[in-house]
C-alpha cells in the first residue's frame, strides 16, 4: 500500500479523559505532570490503534485550550472570566492591559515528551498570530495589526526555539500548523493574516508550514493570498458542511465541489481535506468517506496533494466517538489506496 | 450662533447577557441528567429576575429580558415555531461565536415552549421571557430577515411566505406577551426592508437594531417606521433621525473588556444630538453584551446606566 499518499492526520485537540479534565486547573504541577503523560500515552495508543499516519501531539492533553495555552503564560495578558463561544461552552479570553512579553516557553515539555514517546510522524499545532489577536480584547495596543504582528514575534520565538530541539535529534523536516480559524471572519483584514502569519515563520529553516483554518464562509479568499503566504499547505474543515448522502456527484457532495476553484486558484500547497465532522457524533460510515476522498482526488488530481483529517480537533466529541471517527477515516484511506 | 438644544439622553440595554458560574455549571449538570428541568428552570429564571433588578438600579431606562436560557438569539423562537434539528453550527458575524442554524422544512406555525421538551441543542429550561410589568421593560425578538438569512430553508418554501409566516407569530407573540415595548435586533438585514414590519411597529413601540442603516433602505420605504431605529455611528444616526421618532446610538463597545468614561459618551451623544437638532436620544451598546465576561458586562451596564439621564 502506498502510505505515502492521501496521508491520514488528526487536526489538534482530542477529548481529555477525565482524570486529567476534572482537575486540570487545580493538580499541583508534578501531579498534573504526570496525569498529561499519561493522557497522552493513552491517547498515543488509540491514535496508533486508529491507523493514523501522523499523530500529531497526541491530542493536545498538555493544553486546556489552543488560546489560553499561550495567552496565559505570557505577560501582559489579564483574564476576567469566560466568554460564550457557541451553547454553554465557554473559553477563557484574554485582556491585552499592558506590553506582551513571553516568559518562557510554553509548548517545549509537550514536543519533547511526544517526540520521546512517538515513533510516528509528529505535527505540532501552533495557535497563530492572528488568532491569538483577534481573539484577544485590546486594551493596549493601537491597532489590532500592531497586536497581531506582537503575537507573531512571540511565537517566532516560540517556533525557532522548538525548532532548534526538534532538529537536535531528527533530521527529517519540522512538520507545524499554525492554527488560524478566524483568519478569514474579517475579509477586510487578510493583509494582516498574511503579515502576521509571515512574520511568525520568517526566517525559520527546516520546517513544514501548514495553516489550519475552519468553518469559512468562503476558503477562497485564503487561497487568493496563497501566493504571498510562506507556507507548504492547507488543513481545512470541509465535513460540516456536506451532505451525509452517499454518491460522487457535486450534489452529494455539495461541501467539497468547491475545492476545484480553490486548487485553480493556488495547486502550489497541499490541502488537508476534513472528511469527518467534529460537531455530530454521528459516525460517517468508511463509504460515505471514501466517497469525500475521491471527490476530491477527482477535483485536485494529484492524490499526493491531499491530506485527510477532521474538520477540526476531536475535543468536542466523547473518546469513544473520536476513535470511531478516526477509525473509519484511516479504513476510508485503507480501502482506496488498495485501488490505487 | 446655533440654538441651543437640552438633549435628553435615555439608555437601554439588550440581548444575551453573560452567564454566571452558577448557571453554567447547573447547565452543565443539566446536560448530564444530573438535575432536572424545574431546578435549572427556577434558577434561570430568579437570575433572570436578579438581573432586571440590577439593570433598573444602574439606571437604565429601558432593558430586555437577558436571555440567559436562550442559546443563541434564534433558539427560542425557533424552538416555538419549527419543528426542525439544530445540528450544524454557523459563525456568527466576524465573531468568534456561533449558533445553530435552525432547518425550515416547513412554514413557520406559532407552537409553545415546554420545559419537558427542552434539550441542550434546543432550548433550556425557564421562561421565554421573565417580565418584571415595569415601564422599563423590553420584549426582545430576532428580526424576521435576519431570522431567515440565519436559517437554512427547503427549496420548496417561498422565502416571502416564510417571512410572513414569522409575521403572524410576531403578532401573536405581541398580543399574548401584552407587549408595550419590544426590541427587534437585525443583525443579518436584507438590503431592502422587511414591507410587513410596519405591522409590528404599529403594534407596540419598537426598538429597531438594524446593521448598515442606509438613506436608500428607509428613503425609498417612507411607511416603515419604527419608534426608534438605532444607529451604529454618525453617519447612520442621521438616517435615524430622518426615520424614527427617537433615534439611537450605539456607543458602548460590546466587543471590548476596555471600560469607557460615562461622561465623555455623554458629550459625544449631547454632540451628535445637537448637530442634528435632536432633542431626545437613546444610547446602547454596540452588540448584546455575551461577548464579554460577566464582570465586565456588569460594569458596562452601570456605564450604560450613567450615560443616560
Amino acid at each position: 500500500m502506498k502510505n505515502d499518499i492521501l496521508i491520514t492526520q488528526e487536526i489538534g485537540s482530542f477529548r481529555k479523559p477525565q482524570y486529567l479534565s476534572s482537575v486540570f486547573r487545580k493538580a499541583p504541577p508534578m501531579e498534573l505532570s504526570r496525569l498529561k503523560e499519561r493522557a497522552a500515552l493513552e491517547t498515543l495508543d488509540l491514535f496508533n490503534k486508529a491507523g493514523l499516519d501522523n499523530i500529531g501531539v497526541a491530542g493536545e492533553m498538555y493544553r486546556w485550550e489552543m488560546y489560553e495555552h499561550v495567552a496565559a503564560s505570557l505577560e501582559g495578558v489579564k483574564f476576567y472570566g469566560p466568554v460564550r463561544s457557541f451553547d454553554n461552552r465557554y473559553y477563557r479570553k484574554g485582556s491585552v492591559v499592558s506590553a506582551i512579553r513571553r516568559k518562557e516557553s510554553f509548548h517545549d515539555d509537550e514536543l519533547i515528551f511526544i517526540m520521546n514517546n512517538a515513533r510516528k510522524k509528529i505535527k505540532f499545532p501552533i495557535t497563530g498570530p492572528y488568532t491569538m489577536a483577534d481573539w484577544s480584547f485590546n486594551e493596549h495596543y493601537r491597532d489590532k495589526r500592531e497586536l497581531a504582528l506582537a503575537f507573531a514575534d512571540i511565537l517566532r520565538d516560540e517556533i525557532r526555539h522548538l525548532q532548534g530541539i526538534w532538529s537536535r535529534s531528527r533530521s527529517e523536516v519540522f512538520e507545524i500548523q499554525i492554527d488560524e480559524p478566524a483568519a478569514t471572519t474579517h475579509p477586510a483584514e487578510m493583509d494582516m493574516v498574511v503579515e502576521s502569519v509571515n512574520r511568525a515563520i520568517e526566517g525559520i529553516n527546516g520546517c513544514e508550514f501548514s495553516i489550519h483554518v475552519c468553518y469559512s464562509a468562503d476558503y477562497s479568499m485564503l487561497f487568493e493570498r496563497g501566493a504571498d503566504l510562506k507556507l507548504h499547505g492547507y488543513n481545512l474543515e470541509f465535513a460540516n458542511r456536506d451532505t451525509n448522502e452517499l454518491g460522487l456527484s457535486g450534489e452529494h457532495r455539495k461541501a467539497f465541489a468547491e475545492l476545484k476553484n480553490l486548487w485553480d486558484i493556488d495547486s502550489t500547497k497541499f490541502i488537508g481535506i476534513g472528511v469527518t465532522d467534529v460537531h455530530v457524533d454521528y459516525v460517517e460510515p468508511v463509504q460515505l468517506i471514501e466517497d469525500r476522498i475521491k471527490y476530491a482526488m477527482g477535483a485536485i488530481g494529484d492524490p499526493r496533494m491531499i491530506r485527510i483529517n477532521p474538520d477540526c480537533g476531536l475535543r468536542t466529541r466523547s473518546r469513544e466517538i473520536g476513535y470511531a471517527k478516526l477509525k473509519n477515516m484511516v479504513d476510508a484511506v485503507n480501502e482506496i489506496r488498495k485501488e490505487l | 450662533m446655533g440654538k441651543l438644544i437640552m438633549v435628553k439622553i435615555e439608555s437601554i440595554e439588550y440581548g444575551l447577557y453573560p452567564r454566571t458560574e452558577t448557571a453554567r455549571l447547573s447547565i452543565s449538570k443539566w446536560e448530564r441528567k444530573a438535575l432536572d428541568h424545574h431546578s435549572l428552570g427556577k434558577l434561570l429564571d430568579d437570575e433572570k429576575r436578579d438581573l432586571l433588578n440590577y439593570f433598573r438600579q444602574s439606571g437604565v431606562n429601558y432593558y430586555t429580558d437577558p436571555l440567559i436560557n436562550w442559546q443563541d438569539i434564534l433558539r427560542m423562537v425557533a424552538s416555538l415555531s419549527l419543528d426542525t434539528p439544530f445540528e450544524k453550527i454557523s459563525r456568527y458575524r466576524e465573531t468568534n461565536t456561533f449558533y445553530r442554524q435552525p432547518y425550515i422544512e416547513s412554514y413557520p406555525v406559532i407552537g409553545e415552549i415546554k420545559e419537558e421538551d427542552s434539550t441542550p441543542d434546543s432550548h433550556l429550561p425557564g421562561s421565554m421571557y421573565v417580565n418584571d410589568n415595569t415601564d422599563h421593560y423590553v420584549h426582545f425578538l430576532p428580526g424576521i430577515e435576519s431570522f431567515v438569512n440565519m436559517s437554512l430553508a427547503s427549496p420548496e418554501l417561498r422565502r416571502e411566505r416564510i417571512m410572513d409566516s414569522l409575521l403572524e407569530i410576531y403578532l401573536d407573540l405581541i398580543k399574548v406577551n401584552k407587549t408595550k415595548r419590544l426590541l427587534l435586533f437585525e443583525p443579518y438585514p436584507d438590503t431592502s426592508i422587511y414591507h410587513g414590519y410596519q405591522d409590528i411597529f404599529d403594534s407596540a413601540q419598537v426598538f429597531y437594531i438594524r446593521y448598515g442603516i442606509t438613506e436608500k433602505i428607509f428613503g425609498t420605504t417612507q411607511k416603515v417606521k419604527p419608534y426608534s431605529l438605532i444607529a451604529g455611528n454618525e453617519a447612520e444616526l442621521r438616517v435615524s433621525a430622518k426615520h424614527s421618532e427617537v433615534p439611537g446610538f450605539a456607543l458602548i463597545d460590546s466587543q471590548n473588556t476596555f471600560l469607557e468614561d460615562p461622561r465623555k459618551l455623554r458629550e459625544r451623544a449631547a454632540k451628535a444630538s445637537s448637530s442634528l437638532g435632536i432633542e431626545k436620544i437613546l444610547v446602547t451598546h454596540t452588540e448584546y453584551l455575551d461577548f464579554l465576561p460577566r464582570i465586565i458586562a456588569d460594569k458596562k451596564v452601570q456605564i450604560i446606566g450613567k450615560v443616560g439621564d
